[in-house]
C-alpha cells in the first residue's frame, strides 16, 4: 500500500498565480494528511505533479484512460486532471471537465470539489456573481483547509461586489487557519480603506499589522509588512502622517517593501515639517539600488528637503545630481528598449535546457548584457507579465515535444518495415514447415489406427496388441509349428509338439490378461493423438490468420504514422505562428513598461530642472534684493 | 508644505493607489493591457489553449503507439520506484540488474525526491522480458540513519507470464529498528 499525501490542496494552489500564495500553499504541503493510494499510475501522475510537470501528469492519466482507467482510487482522477489543467493554464478544458463531474453520477464529495474549481474559475475570469453562487452550491464535505480556502474566496468575492458588510460577515464567521484568517482580514481591510471606511478598514489592518514578527511565519511577516504599508498609505491620504509614521516604522528594513517603507516615512516626516527626520530614510534609500523608482523619486525628494531647511545651495547641488542620475538612466532605458525591440529580450528567456518541462523560474534566464535587467524586474513582477512569459514557455515546451515526436516517427517506420520484411520473409519459410504440410497425413494415419483398434475391440483380438518382442516370438512359434508340421510324418515329434502347445500357450494366456489395460492404453494414445492433432491444427489456424492480418497490421500502424506526422506538421505551424504572436505580445508589454517608467524619469527631470531654475531664480531675486539693498545703503550713506 | 510639495508627491500618492489594489493574491489584474490589446490577448490564449489540448492528444497517441511497438503487451515489463516517508534513509541513486545485466541507473533530484515523498511514484524502467523466471536485483544508494553511507541491495524473483507486469520497489521506514526496508512488490496486471 502506498502511503500518500493528498493533492486536494496543492491543486488548489497550483492555480493561484501570485507568488506570494504559491509560497504560502508550498510551506502548507509538508504539513498535509497522509491517505492511501492503490493505482501506480495515479502515483506516476502526482510524480510529475509534485515537479510541476503538468503536461506529463496530463499524459500520464489520459494515457490511463485509454489502457484502463483508474478506479480503486478514493478521489476521483476526474478532479486531479481538472485540476492538472488548470495548473497548465488550459481554463476552458478545467471547466468542461468540472462541469461535467456536476451533471455525473459523482460523490458528494467530488461534488462539493468541482464546485469550489469552478468558483474559482469564475472568480478569475471575473465572474463574480457566477462565483457567488458556485461557492454557495457547496456542502459540508470540504476538508479543513479548503473550506478555509473557499471562505476566504467568497470574502473576495463580496468584496469585488463592494458588499463590505457581507465581506466582514464570512470574516466573523472564519474558523480556518490562522494564515488564512490574516489574509482575509487584510484583504478586506484594504477593501474598506479603497471605500473609504478608513476606521473599519484601519482596524483590520492593525490586527494583521500587530502580529508578533518573531512568533509568526515568514508569510505572514510578509503579509504584516504589507498591511502596515497600507495603513502608513491610508493614513498619509487621510493627511495623519503622525499615524502613518509609526506604520512604516514597524516594516522590516531588509524585506521587500522596506523602499517603499522608507519613502513614506520621509514624506510622513516631511508632512509634519520634520524635514532633518525626512532625510535619514531618504539618505538610506539612496545607498540602495540606483534604478528602483523609490530611491529615483528620494533623488528630487531630499533637495527638496534641503531646500526647506533653508540650504538652497546645498539643495542645489543635489538637484544636479539628480538631474545627472535621471539623464543616466534615461539613457540606459534608450538602450534596454532598443534592445528589446531588436529581440534581446525575447532571446534570453528562451530556456537553455528545454528539454526540462518544469516552468522556469521568472528572472532564472540571464538578460543580455545590453538589457538592464532591474528596469524589466518590477514589469516581470506582474501577473501579466508571468502569465504571458509561462504561455511563451509552454509554447516552446509544446514544440520540442513536437520536434521529438518528428523525430522518432522515422525509426518507427523503419522497424516497422523491418518487421514487415521479417514477417514475409519467414511467412513462406513457416508456411512450407514440413509439420504443418503433414498434417493431413497424420490425420489420415490416425483414422486408420481409431478403424483398426475398434476392430481389435470388437474382435477381441488379443494379438492385435502385441509388441514387438511379442510379435518377434509369435514369428517364432508359427515357423516352429511349420517345421513340426514338415517333419512330423517322418519322425516322432510329439514332444516338441507339446512344447510349442505350452510356449504359445504361455503367450495367449500374457495377451490374454494385459488385453484390457493395453486396449485402455491404446485408447488414451489415441486422445492424445488427437489432441496434439487439434493443438497443431489451431496453430496452423492462427498462422493463416496471422498471415491473412499482418498486412492490416502493418497497414493500421503506417497509417497512424502517416495520420500522426501530418499532425505534427500542422500544429508545428499554428505553433510557430503562436509562439510568434506571443512574442509580439512580450515585447509590447516590455516596451508599454519601459515607456511608462521612461516617462516617470523624464517628470522627474523636468522637476529636478525646474527646481534648480527656481532656486536660480531666488538666488538672483536674493542676490539682486542684496544688491539693491547695498545699493540702497550706499545712496544713504553717500546722502549722509 | 510648498506649492511643489502636492505635485511631487503625486507619484508616491499612484504609488499608494496601486499598491492598496494588490492585496495578496486576489489582486486585480496588476499592469493594464495595452489599449486595445484585450481582445487579442484573449484570443491568443484561447489558440494557446486548443494547442495545448491538440497536442496532448496526439502525445497521448504517440505514446500509445510507441509503447505498442517498443514494449508489446506479452513481454512489457516496467519497474517503479516509491518512498514512504523516507525519514531514515536519504536517497541519492538506484541501480538496477536484470538477470545480472545492468538495465537502469537513476540520480534522484531533490524536485524528484520531494516528489517521491510526498507520495509520487518514479517509472524507472520499462523494457521487454521473455516469459519464465528471471531475476532481479536493486541496489539503493544514499544516507542512512546518522547519516552514514548506506548501500543495500534487494533480490527478487519474477516469474513473466504473458501479461504485462510491473514492480514496484518501495523504501520505508521501519520504525521500530530506525532503519529503512527495501520492499519489492509484484503487482497483477488488470
Amino acid at each position: 500500500m502506498i502511503k500518500r499525501l493528498s493533492v486536494s490542496l496543492l491543486l488548489a494552489s497550483a492555480v493561484l498565480y501570485q507568488p506570494s500564495q504559491f509560497v504560502y500553499a508550498e510551506e502548507k504541503k509538508e504539513t498535509l494528511e497522509a491517505t492511501e493510494v492503490y493505482d501506480l499510475r495515479y502515483g506516476e501522475t502526482l510524480f510529475n505533479f509534485f515537479q510541476q510537470k503538468y503536461f506529463s501528469a496530463i499524459t500520464n492519466l489520459m494515457v490511463a484512460e485509454v489502457r484502463s482507467p483508474i478506479k480503486v482510487q478514493g478521489e476521483d482522477p476526474n478532479l486531479l486532471l481538472g485540476g492538472l489543467y488548470l495548473a497548465y493554464g488550459m481554463h476552458n478544458d478545467a471547466s468542461n471537465l468540472f462541469q461535467g463531474l456536476l451533471s455525473s453520477d459523482t460523490l458528494p464529495a467530488s461534488h462539493d470539489r468541482a464546485w469550489y474549481y469552478i468558483a474559482k474559475l469564475r472568480y478569475l475570469k471575473g465572474y463574480t456573481p457566477q462565483a457567488e453562487i458556485a461557492l454557495t452550491k457547496i456542502k459540508d464535505t470540504l476538508p479543513e483547509e479548503r473550506e478555509a480556502e473557499r471562505l476566504h474566496l467568497l470574502a473576495n468575492v463580496y468584496m469585488k461586489q463592494k458588499n463590505y458588510p457581507k465581506a466582514i460577515e464570512v470574516l466573523k464567521n472564519f474558523s480556518g487557519s490562522s494564515e488564512w484568517e490574516a489574509y482575509a482580514q487584510f484583504n478586506l481591510g484594504v477593501a474598506l480603506v479603497k471605500a473609504g471606511q478608513l476606521e473599519e478598514g484601519t482596524e483590520l489592518l492593525n490586527e494583521v499589522g500587530d502580529l508578533n514578527p518573531f512568533s509568526i511565519s515568514h508569510e505572514l511577516n510578509a503579509l504584516r509588512d504589507k498591511a502596515n504599508l497600507a495603513l502608513g498609505f491610508a493614513y498619509m491620504r487621510n493627511n495623519r502622517a503622525a499615524d502613518a509614521t509609526s506604520h512604516f516604522q514597524r516594516i522590516r528594513l531588509t524585506g521587500p517593501l522596506s523602499n517603499k517603507a522608507l519613502l513614506g516615512l520621509g514624506w510622513a516626516y516631511t508632512n509634519q515639517e520634520q524635514y532633518t527626520e525626512a532625510l535619514t530614510p531618504w539618505l538610506e534609500l539612496q545607498n540602495r539600488k540606483a534604478l528602483d523608482t523609490t530611491v529615483q523619486e528620494s533623488l528630487i525628494a531630499v533637495p527638496f528637503t534641503i531646500e526647506k531647511l533653508g540650504k538652497p545651495r546645498l539643495a542645489m547641488q543635489h538637484y544636479q545630481t539628480a538631474i545627472g542620475a535621471y539623464a543616466e538612466e534615461i539613457n540606459k532605458l534608450e538602450d534596454v528598449m532598443l534592445a528589446v525591440q531588436r529581440g534581446e529580450l525575447i532571446e534570453a528567456m528562451r530556456p537553455a535546457n528545454i528539454d526540462d518541462e518544469t516552468s522556469l523560474p521568472l528572472g532564472s534566464f540571464g538578460l543580455p548584457k545590453s538589457v538592464t535587467a532591474p528596469y524589466l524586474n518590477q514589469m516581470m513582477a506582474t501577473n501579466t507579465f508571468q502569465e504571458a512569459y509561462k504561455n511563451y514557455q509552454s509554447l516552446l515546451h509544446l514544440k520540442h515535444v513536437l520536434e521529438h515526436w518528428q523525430t522518432q516517427l522515422p525509426s518507427y517506420e523503419l522497424m516497422l518495415s523491418e518487421r514487415r520484411k521479417a514477417y514475409f520473409t519467414r511467412l513462406p519459410e513457416v508456411a512450407s514447415d514440413e509439420r504443418l504440410q503433414s498434417i493431413t497425413r497424420i490425420q489420415k494415419q490416425r483414422d486408420e489406427y481409431a478403424a483398426d483398434l475398434k476392430r481389435i475391440k470388437k474382435d477381441n483380438d488379443v494379438f492385435g496388441l502385441v509388441t514387438e518382442d511379442e510379435d518377434d516370438l509369435l514369428l517364432v512359434l508359427t515357423n516352429v509349428k511349420k517345421k513340426i508340421d514338415k517333419l512330423s510324418p517322418t519322425q516322432d515329434l510329439s514332444e516338441e509338439l507339446e512344447k510349442y502347445n505350452f510356449l504359445k500357450g504361455i503367450l495367449a494366456f500374457q495377451l490374454e490378461s494385459e488385453f484390457i489395460p493395453r486396449l485402455w492404453a491404446a485408447n488414451n494414445n489415441l486422445k492424445e493423438l488427437d489432441r496434439a492433432l487439434k493443438k497443431t491444427r489451431k496453430a496452423k489456424r492462427s498462422l493463416v490468420k496471422a498471415a491473412n492480418n499482418a498486412p492490416k497490421f502493418f497497414e493500421g500502424y503506417d497509417k497512424k504514422i502517416t495520420w500522426s506526422k501530418q499532425r505534427i506538421r500542422n500544429l508545428i505551424a499554428r505553433l510557430d505562428s503562436a509562439i510568434s504572436k506571443q512574442e509580439r505580445y512580450i515585447q509590447k508589454l516590455a516596451q508599454a513598461g519601459l515607456i511608462k517608467r521612461r516617462q516617470q524619469l523624464e517628470n522627474y527631470h523636468v522637476r529636478a530642472r525646474f527646481g534648480i531654475a527656481r532656486l536660480y531664480d531666488s538666488l538672483i531675486l536674493e542676490k539682486d534684493k542684496k544688491v539693491q539693498q547695498e545699493g540702497a545703503e550706499q545712496g544713504e550713506e553717500n546722502a549722509q | 508644505m510648498s506649492k511643489l510639495a502636492p505635485t511631487l508627491f503625486s507619484p508616491f500618492l499612484l504609488m499608494l493607489t496601486l499598491f492598496i489594489m494588490q492585496p495578496a493574491w486576489a489582486a486585480e489584474g496588476d499592469t493594464p493591457e495595452p489599449a486595445g490589446d484585450q481582445g487579442t490577448v484573449t484570443t491568443l490564449d484561447t489558440q494557446i489553449q486548443d494547442l495545448k489540448k491538440e497536442i496532448l492528444d496526439l502525445n497521448r497517441d504517440l505514446f500509445l503507439l510507441e509503447e505498442d511497438l517498443l514494449f508489446p503487451a506479452n513481454t512489457q515489463f516496467t519497474v517503479f520506484v516509491s518512498m514512504d516517508v523516507g525519514i531514515t534513509f536519504d536517497l541519492d541513486s538506484v541501480q538496477l540488474r536484470l538477470n545480472n545485466n545492468v538495465v537502469g541507473n537513476h540520480l534522484y533530484t531533490e524536485r524528484e525526491l520531494k516528489a517521491l515523498k510526498r507520495g509520487g511514484v518514479h517509472r524507472f524502467y520499462t523494457g521487454n522480458l521473455t516469459s519464465g523466471e528471471h531475476e532481479l536485483v536493486a541496489f539503493f544508494v544514499g544516507k542512512g540513519p546518522k547519516d552514514r553511507d548506506y548501500k543495500r541491495a534487494t533480490t527478487v524473483k519474477v516469474t513473466k507470464g504473458t501479461e504485462p507486469q510491473f514492480v514496484e520497489l518501495k523504501i520505508s521506514d521501519k520504525e521500530s529498528k530506525h532503519q529503512p526496508e527495501f520492499k519489492v512488490k509484484v503487482w497483477e496486471a488488470e
